[in-house]
Parts: structure tokens; sequence; C-alpha cells
């Protein structure tokens, strides 16, 4: 078993060795090669590791996997969001497309990928890139690190409004492509921005996608993240997301998976400064023979800080829902605030929840709770609104609608709500 | 008022362990270390049937295989397991017919822990089968309960007298193959009790069991079975204390429960283990494998444990729900001081319909001392509308120490109906203040508050340990507020 897993581990290292140089060599080499060292270190991940118990990897590891620019030219007007005005950056397999982005850079914001920075810039981006936030997570962040096939840097200078959200797509396309794109970013201090992600497939066809999106945000800055996952049945998606969050601070984020074969997100908020407040929320939605599974770490490192979680799911057919919510409290972080909750609904007898809220706490005055609920369908509730004529399934409909609606209203951005509301309808899964 | 905390939790923490005493009794000793020879040595002394011997050696072939887990949210240093001694027993064993015969220096230990025989068998009723180093010494009320047809003995006896109620349920709730503890238990147990209630049998009377450490260097490994044929009822009590000592000592026990169709098994616990000095040094090390199998319809087992002591701790009394409508409870106070390390928690199986389970768990938290709830709830697929209720509240005393939930809940089933909670917060200042201010002093408002906040447990212990628990409770934590 165990030699095994380390040739695939070796095969995989060896065929990307041999087929990229990582986009982060152009700022620095140190980087990649020391996340090379790490890489040998590390096990692919399995289930008998903790963090992967739930979540079977030898899918990815049985296949081989291959890093490739696209060719072909696709409609990507779908995955568009209608009237949002937003900056957009299109990446395709993991590369930037420059043709199919919008990108203005003035004086108040810099966006530009990891090839053409230089100067000032460049210091900034060494600065952020595997600091000390996402340096050597994991396997897989390491593996990103070593193998970044591209990666956008943005910087916003302090005291700015950004009012244009920008919209990363990362898409792919192609039988058994792997894409390691990469976004570092820092919202600089008293600024204000609004950032939206979105993941998709062109072709449906079985796909990997290995990301990292490191953020720094500044002292008394403010970020909004929303996050739409739209890959289909045969993609792997493995996203992990770093925020380092400084003094008065206040970040939002909302991962909303729509769609996804195969899903893990891990997502890291680290709270290094007082006063900060955090918003996590998230639904999930697993059909067919989905598995979605999302690993959550807040790191309240110093006091006084707030942070607040809702995940939500609703499980069909034979789809697999994970959660691990972590809260760590530090020992200096005294006055924590911390709350948890996750909910899921059971739609079919062969769908299945493993849920594993965590809280470790090593300071006394603090107030962290968390809760978790699994079950099926409130049967009086459904009672209601059959009484009053509606149909069984669209009874249903409209209770999950309502269920997951709680997480959906909190996306602050209308035309998101919007675009992921139209998406969820035309898959009968929204009222 | 923080410096009066200081004050009181400084006294507290300095407070010695009371039943911290050493009896001088010639032992019957083992060499130190692990092999087929001490297994066999164990077997022989034992006066055990080759099946015994076949079935250690077998589970002693496992362990070799195995590894220690290290998955638990404690650190410590690796037990030796080659430096223990498997076996020590008073070399004068008594048999006795009257309490008169006993040793006078044993005596005096039971005194000291406050558990005298007679007068348990004069006031409380409580059949008592006292375990000293390994061995059981006295039995009390047999004959009583032997009217019934209960059957309560130590298990080296149940090997002997019963083989064929040992042979059919040892093992079948905690393998060998179970986890390292289990199967190191398994090949080197040298005492333990059994106890079987026979059918539409009420168990009359609390039995009891007391256990302690006594000989330095020895590791106890208990094994305890306790059987409730169909529609019976038995309430068992099992209570600790050892002896202060420097070197960690290490306890592996295995309590395995069977509760058959309509039967109610009740089994609660209050742990007093030596816990170490004020530096952390020594106090013992608690690597336990409880299990209960609902194996009957309508069957219940319910844990009720109050921990306040040993270094290490490492307890996971589960319940597997097997039969329909089978009902599984965890009620559980844990409290850690000083260096102290715990990592406590239950495990419900559901498998059958209907089950239903209810886990309550209280950790209080001070010193340096660290506090996980580890638990995990799976509701098979074949357990339709199974109902499970969790809540673990924790309590922190100071600001050195941690407390930690780890909840694990896997649901396979839709009709399942899985409901957590947790909270963690420091002990209401103002809760403190209102006390104070009524003329209750720093002491004995803490305690009030801890116990109020316990309560939930505490209420579920029969009353001759609920005293016990909750004198336990003040010492460990009068207080020690930071």
């Amino acid at each position: 078993m165990e030699t095994i897993a380390t040739s695939t581990k070796e095969q995989l290292l060896y065929s990307l060795e041999t087929s990229i140089v990582s986009s982060i060599d152009h700022l620095h080499p140190e980087i990649s090669a020391s996340a090379k060292e790490t890489l040998k270190a590390l096990e692919f991940p399995s289930t008998r590791q903790e963090e992967w118990k739930y979540s079977r990897t030898t899918r990815i590891s049985s296949e081989s996997w291959e890093v490739r620019k696209s060719s072909a030219t696709y409609d990507i007007s779908s995955f568009r969001i209608k009237d949002i005005d937003a900056d957009e950056i299109v990446f395709i397999n993991g590369f930037f497309c420059p043709d199919l982005s919008t990108v203005r850079n003035n004086g108040a914001i810099s966006v530009l990928p990891f090839s053409q920075l230089d100067g000032q810039l460049k210091q900034q981006a060494l600065n952020n890139i595997g600091s000390e936030t996402s340096r050597h997570n994991s396997f897989f962040t390491a593996l990103n690190t070593a193998y970044c096939t591209d990666g956008i840097f943005f910087f916003v200078q302090k005291n700015t409004v950004v009012h244009r959200p920008i919209h990363f797509l990362f898409l792919q396309e192609g039988e058994r492509t792997l894409a390691m794109p990469r976004i570092s970013g820092i919202v600089g201090s008293g600024s204000k921005m609004h950032i939206v992600t979105s993941y998709g497939s062109l072709d449906q066809k079985k796909a990997w996608n290995n990301a990292v999106i490191e953020i720094t945000i500044e002292q008394n800055a403010s970020l909004t993240f929303d996050k739409v996952q739209l890959e289909g049945d045969q993609n792997f998606s493995i996203i992990n997301e770093f925020f380092r969050q400084h003094k008065d601070s206040r970040f939002s984020i909302s991962t909303l998976t729509v769609d996804g074969g195969w899903v893990r997100n891990n997502l890291n908020i680290f709270l290094d400064g007082t006063h900060c407040e955090s918003h996590l929320n998230g639904f999930y939605l697993p059909r067919g023979n989905q598995h979605i599974d999302n690993h959550t770490l807040v790191d309240h490192l110093l006091p006084h800080c707030e942070s607040n979680e809702l995940y939500k799911g609703v499980i069909y057919d034979r789809g697999k829902a994970v959660f691990n919510g972590k809260v760590f409290v530090r020992p200096d972080a005294q006055k924590t605030n911390a709350y948890q909750n996750n909910a899921n609904i059971m739609m079919s007898d062969d769908a299945t929840v493993n849920t594993k809220p965590e809280l470790e706490i090593y300071a006394d005055d603090v107030k962290c709770s968390h809760g978790t609920t699994t079950g099926r369908f409130d049967e009086s509730a459904l009672f209601y609104l059959r009484a009053r004529g509606l149909g069984e399934e669209s009874a249903r409909k409209m209770l999950s609608s309502a269920f997951i609606g709680e997480v959906l209203n909190k996306v602050d951005n209308q035309f998101v709500r919007m675009y992921v509301q139209d998406i969820l309808t035309t898959r009968g899964l929204w009222v | 008022m923080a410096y009066e905390g200081d004050k009181i939790l400084d006294s507290v923490t300095q407070k010695e362990y009371e039943f911290g005493f050493t009896t001088n009794i010639e032992s019957d000793k083992a060499p130190a270390g692990l092999n087929e020879d001490i297994i066999r040595l164990i077997s022989e002394k034992k006066r055990e049937p080759s099946w015994m011997l076949e079935w250690r050696l077998e589970a002693f072939a496992n362990w070799k295989k195995m590894t220690e887990p290290s998955w638990a949210h404690v650190h410590y240093p690796q037990p030796d397991f080659q430096s223990i001694s498997y076996y020590s027993a008073p070399k004068s064993r008594p048999k006795l017919n009257s309490l008169d015969e006993l040793d006078p220096e044993m005596r005096k230990t039971m005194n000291k822990l406050g558990i005298s025989l007679e007068e348990q068998k004069r006031l409380s009723g409580v059949a008592v089968d006292f375990v000293m180093d390994s061995v059981s010494v006295a039995t009390s009320f047999k004959g009583k309960l032997a009217e019934l047809g209960i059957i309560f003995c130590s298990i080296s006896e149940a090997i002997r007298e019963h083989p064929e109620l040992v042979r059919k349920y040892i093992g079948t709730v905690v393998p060998r193959t179970d986890n390292f503890y289990a199967a190191l238990n398994s090949s080197v147990f040298t005492d333990g009790s059994f106890c079987y209630i026979p059918k539409g049998v009420r168990c009359p009377m609390e039995l009891s069991t007391y256990f302690r450490i006594n000989e330095g260097g020895t590791g106890q490994f208990e094994r305890t079975l306790l059987i409730a044929d169909e529609g019976s009822y038995v309430s068992y009590l099992e209570g600790c204390t050892a002896p202060m000592r420097d070197e960690n000592q290490l306890h592996a026990a295995v309590v395995e429960l069977i509760a058959h169709k309509d039967a109610e098994i009740k089994y609660s616990t209050v742990q007093n283990w030596y816990p170490g000095n004020d530096e952390g040094v020594g106090g013992v090390f608690n690597f336990v494998t409880k299990r209960g199998l609902c194996e009957g319809d309508r069957s219940k087992i319910s844990w009720t444990q109050v921990e306040t002591g040993s270094a290490i701790t490492w307890k996971y009394p589960s319940c597997i729900l097997k039969g329909d409508s089978s009902v599984g409870e965890f009620y559980s106070v844990a409290v850690t001081n000083k260096f102290q390390q715990a990592d406590t928690g239950t495990k419900m199986t559901h498998i059958g319909k209907n089950t239903k389970s209810t886990i309550i768990s209280k950790g209080i938290s001070a010193g340096k001392s660290q506090n996980s709830y580890r638990g995990l709830v799976h509701i098979n697929k074949s357990a339709s509308h199974a109902r499970n209720f969790s809540q673990c509240d924790s309590l922190l005393m100071t600001d050195t120490c941690g407390a930690h939930t780890f909840p694990y809940i896997e649901v396979n089933n839709k009709t399942a109906c899985v409901e957590h909670e947790a909270t963690t917060s420091k002990i209401g200042e103002d809760q403190i203040f209102y006390c104070l201010q009524r003329g209750i002093d720093m002491e004995k408002a803490i305690s009030l508050i801890v116990n109020g906040y316990a309560k939930e447990v505490l209420n579920k212990l029969p009353m001759e340990f609920a005293v016990e628990a909750q004198k336990l409770l003040a010492v460990s934590l009068e207080g020690s507020v930071g």
C-alpha cells in the first residue's frame, strides 16, 4: 500500500518537473525550490490522515494528469456575471488569458501577472507569496507553489475604495488537464474591495484544479469575497485559500458550491490583529455522486476578534458532504467571540454527511460555541405547504430554497446573488 | 478579586493528593518485561484453562503488530512496556469467611479510603468487590446475590467457575484487535470483575468495585465483563484512588457490557487516580477501552462518569446500539487541573432502528491542563429514525488551560436526526460577584457554581456516589479561578 502511494506521488512530481517551470520562479526561484523540498517530505494525502479521513484522494492519484495550455476558442459568456460591471480576469487551464480579460490598472490598484512584476510591486508580491500565511501548509498548497501554472498579483493602495469588483474566472477544458493557478494580493490599509471568483468547466471533461489564493487584508481594510463553484461532475477541485487579517479589518466570504464532482475547499483565516471581524458563509448541494468537502480554519491569534460561521447543505442522491470547521483560540486571544453553525438536510437514503466542528481553545475569557444538525425535511412544514395546494415537489423545492436562502441572502452584491439564483433555478434547485 | 483568586488557586493547587499513601504489604511480583513467558506465568498463577491462555497469546501476537495511537490531543513520554511488571499479588492470599480475618494493613487502607466493608454492608447495602493490586481479596454480599442467581465475582474466578459464560462473551464487544491498549490488556489482564444478571432479575443493590494501584511500577490491567440477560437491570459503580508515585503508572483497563433484550445497565464511574504533582511529574496514565453493546431490542446502556484524576486520560465509553429501539446515554464531568491532560468522550454507533442516544459532557479545565472532548456519533444506513442529541460544554478557570472539542458526526440515513451543540466560556464573574455580595466566600461560590454547572450529570449518579463526586469536585477545583 505504502509503496503504491509513494510511487503515485513520485510519478506526479516527475511529470510536473519535466513539463512545467513554476511561474513564481520569475520572482524568486528559491520559493518553488523550497516547496519542492517540502513535497519530498510530505505524503500524498490519503484517508489515513486525519485531515483527509472522509475524502478519498485515490481517484486523483490514480489518473495521469497533464498541464496543457488551451488552444481552442470557447464562448465563456455563460460564466460572466450579468450587469455586474466587474474587471474580469480569465484563467483557462490555469493559464492567464489576457485576450479574454479586462484589466484596468490605475494609480490606486495594480493587477499584474507574476511575469510582468518588477520594482516595488515585485518586492511586495515576494513578501506575500508563500509568506507565513500559506507556506507549506499542506501537500496541495506546496504542489501549487512548486509548479504554479500562472499567477496574478494585485495590490490596492491604502485608503482606496475599489468600486469595480474584480471577477476571477477559473475555467478548464480538455481531458485530464491539471491547472494550478494562484492569486496573491494585498488590500491596503483603510481600503475596501469586492472580489468574485468562479470555477467552471468548459466541456465537462475530467479535469483537476489545484488553486491557491492568498490575500493579506491590512489594517482597517475591508474585503468581501464571493466564490461560485460550478464545475461539473467530472471535475476535481482543490481550492486552498489563505486570508490574513490585520488590526480592525473586516472580511466576509461566501462559498457557494452549486456543482462539483469532487470538491475540497481549504479555507484558512488568520485573525492577526485586534478587533478583526470575519464572516464565513457557505452552502453546498451535492447531487448524483458528487463529493463536497469544506474544511475551514479560523485562527484567533489576538484579542477582541469576532468570527461567525454558517454552512448549510442539502444532500441529494448519492451525494456526500463533509464539513470540518476548526476554530483555534490562541493563548493571547482573550475576549474572543467565535460562533459556528453547520446544518444539513438529507434528501435521499443514499446520502452521507460527515461533519466535525472543532474548537481548540487556549484562552479563558472567550465566548465560543458551535452547533450542528443533520436531519431530513421538517414534515410538518411540508404538510403545511401541501395542505395549501402545493405539489410535493414544489413544496420541497420551496423549503430547500428557504433553507439555503439564508446563506445566499448574505451575499451583498445583488448581481452575484441573481446570477447564482438563476443557475439554481435552471437546475431545478430554486423557486 | 484576581488577587484573592490567585491566593486560593495557589492553596488549592498546592493541596497534596489526599489519598496518596502506600500500603506495605509484601507482593508476589513478576519480573518486569512482556513476553510469552510472562503471559504463561500470569495464566498459570491464575490457574486458567488452556483456551484462556491461547486467547491471551493470540492477543499478544496481535499487539506486537500494533503501534501506539497518537491521534489523541495529549502529550506524554511513551511508556516503556518492557519495564513494567505485569503481575503482582498480595503474597498471603486470604480465603476469607469474615472480614475479621483480613490483613490488618489492608483493613487500614480500606478505612483510609472510607470504604470499610462492614460499614458498607451494614449501612448502604452495597456489595463491594475490592480489588487491591490486581487480585480480588474480599467479596461481600455474594450469598445474597447468589440467591437471585446473580454472579458477581472476580474475572479470574469467573474464568474458572463459569467458563462457558466468559468464553461466550469475552472479547465480543472489545475485540482483541480493537486497539493497542485493548490488545495489551487482553494479553496480560490480571483481574477485574465479572457480573452476570439472569433473565428478568432486577439487581437489588448497587454493585461496586474499588480499584487501587499499589505496588510501584506495576501496571494494572483490569478486565470487567458485565452481562445483563433479557429483562434484567443492574447498576454498577466503579471508583478509583491511587497512591502518590513519581514514576508514571500505566492503567489500561477494558470494560465490556452486554445488554440483552429489554435489559438495562447503568455504569457509573468516579475516577480519581493520582494526577501528578505541581510540576506535572508522575501521575497515572489512564488508557481505557470501555464499550457497551445493546444487543437486544429495547435495551439500554447508560454511562455516567466523574473524572478528576490521572495525568493522562484517554477514555471513550461507547455504546453500540444494535437492537431496535435501544438507548445509549453518556453523562460525563471531566475536571483537569495542574498539568493534567484529558482526551475523553464517547462513541455512539447506531445500527438498529429507532435507536436513541444522548451525550452530555461537561469539561472543566484549570491550572495548566488540557481538556478535550472527542466524540463520534455514527448513524448507520440501517438505523432509520435514529435520534441523537449531544451537548458539550467547557468551563475555563485560568488563562493557561485549554478546552477543546472534537465531535465527529457521520450520518448515513436520511431519517436520522442528529443535533450537536457546544459552548466554551469562562466561569461567570457576575455569578461569583453575586455570591460574594451575599456573603458566600470565594471557595464556596466556585464550588456552588461548578456543582450547578455539573448538576445535570451528578444527578445521574447513584446517591452514594453523588456525595463522593461532589467532594471530589470540591477538592479538585474549589477557588481555582484565575
